[in-house]
């Protein structure tokens, strides 16, 4: 479907307004991929959308291990001298202490 | 894991979160906070949970995790108050510059909270519908539909920044 530039034009400021639906979403998303001629000042959409093709937004796996670390950084140090190098709990065994059950 | 696993996976484990949260945070407005920041953290390693019996434990160390954190750094999102306007009022003078192309993403991306960045993958990348998302997160539609407006926008005056 052809879509006017001025309904693209609403359509992109319920987007960021978050109003939109997630089919209308979608149609944005093949606005961006298939239009010829983009607008100068909607460029800046283009390249949003062409980047939920892409993985940026994924999040690496030290980043993960982070999210997952049974010791946060600093202050534990002292605090817990436990199992420092366990890492994340994907690879912990069994008897691991966790912060919630010390409450 | 899917969203329907996971959803029924996490549901008995908010009010327990919730208090955890409190005991660090003493703000039941920040405690909130971080109960969705640790739902959404959860969903984003649910790869590594290998049991569902191991998620209440994950659970438990994400939410120490985020809460800690919240009290450190007494958050450092992007600052987007009003600057928003549409299209219709477009200025020429704002390029992107195609060579840095993918790093000046990555580095706008990162500077999103982890939040928001999870929350933007879950809604159009991961192509989940809000709904989901705020069952995840246990929050209302609205409320999820505030916060990703957020993060578009603060995005978007990242991508649109001539500082970088």
């Amino acid at each position: 479907m052809i879509q006017t530039k001025e309904n693209i034009g609403k359509l992109l400021e319920r987007f960021v307004q978050g109003l939109t639906t997630e089919s209308e979403e979608q149609l944005l998303s093949d606005y961006f991929s298939t239009a010829e001629a983009i607008p100068e000042e909607w460029m800046v959409f283009k390249e949003l959308f062409d980047s939920f093709s892409t993985d940026v937004y994924d999040f690496s796996e030290d980043e993960k291990d982070a999210m997952l670390a049974r010791v946060p950084p600093k202050e534990s140090q002292e605090r817990n001298s436990v199992d420092l190098g366990g890492g994340c709990l994907c690879r912990s065994g069994h008897g691991n202490r966790y912060p919630h059950d010390e409450e | 894991m899917d969203i329907q696993e996971f959803i029924h996976g996490v549901e008995g484990l908010r009010s327990n979160l919730l208090k955890q949260a409190r005991n660090y945070l003493n703000d039941a407005d920040d405690a909130e906070d971080a109960v969705q920041e640790t739902l959404v953290k959860l969903w984003v390693v649910r790869d590594r949970v290998a049991e569902a019996s191991k998620m209440r434990n994950m659970a438990a160390v994400v939410c120490r995790n985020v809460s800690l954190n919240m009290l450190r750094d007494k958050r450092q999102t992007v600052s987007i108050d009003g600057a928003w306007e549409v299209a219709s009022h477009a200025n020429p003078e704002i390029q992107l510059e195609e060579r840095e192309g993918r790093q000046r993403l990555q580095r706008n991306i990162q500077a999103l909270t982890d939040k928001q960045r999870a929350m933007l993958r879950m809604r159009n990348v991961e192509n989940m519908q809000y709904a989901d998302i705020a069952k995840i997160m246990g929050t209302s539609e609205s409320s999820v539909r505030g916060m990703i407006s957020k993060a578009r926008m603060a995005l978007v005056q990242l991508m649109k920044g001539t500082e970088l």
